[in-house]
């Protein structure tokens, strides 16, 4: 990873293009270089078959080659590769020259050159035929092949050499182009290596390249709400702590107060109280583990099932029920069936405590609620009660941990609904807290997203 | 009725020792698994409750262990790791319920209750409720010592409200229930069976709450705080 990674691959992708390029060059170079040179020593050859036909003769009837040895001599002459002729009669017959070349014959056109082999040499072999008196004869020119060899070997040199300089130059200007190119993300990288990990302030953008700019601005946007829920966990850990200490303190003093009473009845009545103390803080602690264990995680996603609402409301029917006696309250329930997807645990703990909230806010006499079914096939799960209500511009901060609505009531710790919106963000339900249907009390209301089982397939 | 209670941390088990003794059960505390074995191999006790961090053998293994050897004793699990994870474990080991430390006293008595009834329907032939005993096997009822009148309907009403306390009965799965007996069973009819139920239990204190929107509870004299 890092920028080393798109140094070498950008190293990886010029490279191998610059190789075949250079090989696709090197050949096409020869081959322009190459080739009319080769012609031009073939036109030689041809010159020297054509020499030898002005030398064809009839002598006592017979077609015969007359060539004087000087000129034979001359024909023959050449600084590098030996020269070989001779002639043929259609059929093959050699009519003179040199006993060694082989016979071509029958080739396209009149003149022709081919490679072969004589005395154990390569030659290259010019054909040229030759119509004499209305025969026709078959006239070969042929040379070794040491100065083509000579002359290949010189343009591979020189062709090798500038274009292997070329590429050596354009791979060097790549590389130093890359580095030059690549260097403020290298920069950037070191500057990110030289943060410290509790440094969540976000990075310069001004310096960055554009093309990493979105890149930086959403790694910002990532600091930021890291930094942002940080903060958040410091002080839900700094509230928390607090909120424990209240029923803590409040057992200690009553402790250290019943080991000095004398009086029966007065001791009796400070045990009430730590009891009551003890209940809090460990309802305290229920609610805090509760609420971290309705963080999204991959435990969440791993337990989802499918469920029905109502049979989640009948089951803690029973528990609430007596909690609604004891305060005189009327606790009904309005079930129809409501297909969700989730955890069924988490689900009862957020309707346990949208159920307790609703029987703790709501005086003797009065009556709370609880509605499962479905709108517009979504699942939703209500609770509503004919309390006091939360006044309108609060109905958004009730979700906050240990908000508390001012001049409320009864003994919450200000968590039970911010645990029941956790539990609805887990399951993609919306959560939202309005005044009862007759315009007063309060109606929380949870609409789950349609089941995945349940979306049609289209 | 005697409880076996597998607890290491003394100030847990006197508390819950002693609250259950108030609670009218005669209490056999153990510290391990290992003395909890000593202590079924020589007594019968009607129900355990079993701490899940246990010093050496675990609960969850001493409860696997116990089920594998046929062992039908209803189990309480009692955990302070109250994850999902430790408690279906615990369940899937064969334990009967769960409760999450700390817990309070009132629960602890009224899931035992629950537990002990059922294991009993289970083996014996006799429901109990109170001062109410339903004879299974003459479909007979006793309430506080009277023998009571029951047509068919109401005591298989009453039966399933026995069965079920303390949670509620949905009227409409009594409906359901008791529908393929006779067909012409209404959501109405059950409401009269009812009121003619509470008229015959009100001697005695129990009472069948009506719980608006899903059905009926019967409620023993000393759940109506």
């Amino acid at each position: 990873m890092g920028t080393t990674g798109i140094h070498r691959r950008l190293f990886q992708w010029l490279l191998l293009p610059l190789v075949v390029l250079f090989v696709i060059g090197v050949y096409s170079d020869y081959r322009l270089a190459y080739e009319p040179g080769v012609a031009a020593y073939d036109q030689a050859l041809a010159d020297t078959a054509l020499a030898l036909s002005a030398c064809i003769k009839r002598e006592s009837g017979q077609v015969a080659l007359a060539l004087t040895t000087q000129a034979d001599t001359v024909l023959r002459v050449d600084r590098e590769d030996r020269i070989y002729f001779a002639v043929f009669r259609s059929d093959g017959r050699r009519i003179a020259g040199d006993e060694g070349l082989p016979f071509v014959g029958d080739v396209a056109g009149d003149l022709d050159y081919r490679d072969a082999r004589a005395n154990g040499q390569d030659i290259r072999v010019a054909t040229m035929r030759f119509v004499f008196e209305g025969e026709t004869i078959w006239i070969e020119a042929a040379e070794t092949t040491r100065k083509r060899e000579q002359f290949r070997e010189r343009i591979m040199a020189t062709i090798a050499g500038t274009d292997l300089l070329q590429i050596s130059a354009v791979l060097a200007i790549v590389g130093v182009g890359v580095r030059v190119g690549l260097a403020p993300l290298d920069r950037l990288r070191d500057d990110i290596e030289r943060r410290s990990p509790r440094d969540l302030s976000p990075l310069p953008i001004d310096a960055v390249p554009d093309e990493v700019r979105p890149l930086i601005t959403s790694l910002n946007r990532q600091f930021a709400l890291l930094d942002e829920s940080v903060a958040s966990r410091d002080r839900f850990l700094a509230d928390a702590a607090h909120q424990l200490k209240t029923p803590l303190s409040a057992l200690q003093t009553q402790l250290e107060l019943a080991l000095l009473e004398d009086d029966p009845v007065e001791s009796r009545r400070r045990i009430g109280q730590m009891a009551e103390a003890t209940r809090r803080a460990s309802h305290l602690v229920h609610q805090l583990l509760a609420l971290a264990r309705a963080e999204p995680s991959a435990e969440i996603k791993a337990h989802r099932t499918e469920l029905d609402l109502a049979a989640i409301a009948e089951r803690i029917a029973s528990s609430h029920l007596d909690t609604a006696i004891a305060k005189g309250i009327d606790l009904g329930f309005e079930l129809s069936a409501a297909p969700v997807e989730g955890v069924p645990w988490l689900l009862q703990e957020m309707l346990i405590n949208l159920a307790d909230n609703a029987l703790i806010y709501t005086p003797a006499g009065g009556s709370v609620t609880v509605r499962t079914g479905t709108r517009d096939g979504r699942a939703f799960l209500a609770v509503e009660d004919n309390g006091p209500g939360i006044p309108g511009n609060q109905r958004d901060q009730v979700f906050e941990r240990f908000y508390r609505v001012p001049g409320s009531v009864g003994d919450g710790c200000g968590l039970g609904l911010a645990i029941a919106r956790e539990i609805a963000a887990a399951h993609g339900a919306t959560i939202a807290v309005d005044a009862g249907t007759s315009g007063r009390g309060t109606l929380v209301d949870v609409t789950f997203p349609v089941p995945p089982s349940l979306v049609p397939r289209s | 009725m005697r409880i076996l209670l597998v607890e290491d941390d003394t100030l847990v088990a006197d508390g819950l020792k002693q609250g259950l003794e108030r609670g009218g059960y005669t209490v056999d505390r153990v510290d391990s698994a290992e003395a909890a074995d000593e202590a079924l191999k020589y007594d019968a006790f009607d129900a355990a409750i079993v701490d899940l961090g246990l010093p050496g053998e675990d609960g969850i293994q001493f409860i696997g262990r116990m089920r594998k050897r046929g062992e039908p004793l209803p189990i309480l699990i009692l955990t302070a790791r109250d994850t999902l994870d430790a408690c279906v474990s615990g369940l899937d080991a064969g334990a009967d319920d769960y409760l999450a430390k700390p817990f309070r006293l009132p629960e602890v008595l009224a899931r035992l209750r629950v537990m002990i009834r059922r294991s009993h329907s289970r083996t014996a032939s006799r429901l109990t409720a109170g001062p109410l005993i339903l004879e299974l096997g003459s479909r007979s009822a006793v309430l506080a010592g009277t023998p009571l009148e029951l047509p068919g309907r109401e005591w298989a009403i009453l039966e399933a409200l026995v069965m079920a306390s303390p949670n509620v009965v949905n009227k409409d799965k009594l409906v359901q229930s008791l529908g393929g007996w006779q067909a012409d069973l209404t959501p109405n009819a059950i409401e009269v069976y009812v009121s003619r139920l509470r008229q015959k239990l009100a001697t005695a204190g129990l009472t069948i709450r009506t719980v608006r929107g899903i059905g009926y509870r019967l409620d023993e004299p000393e759940r109506t705080v």
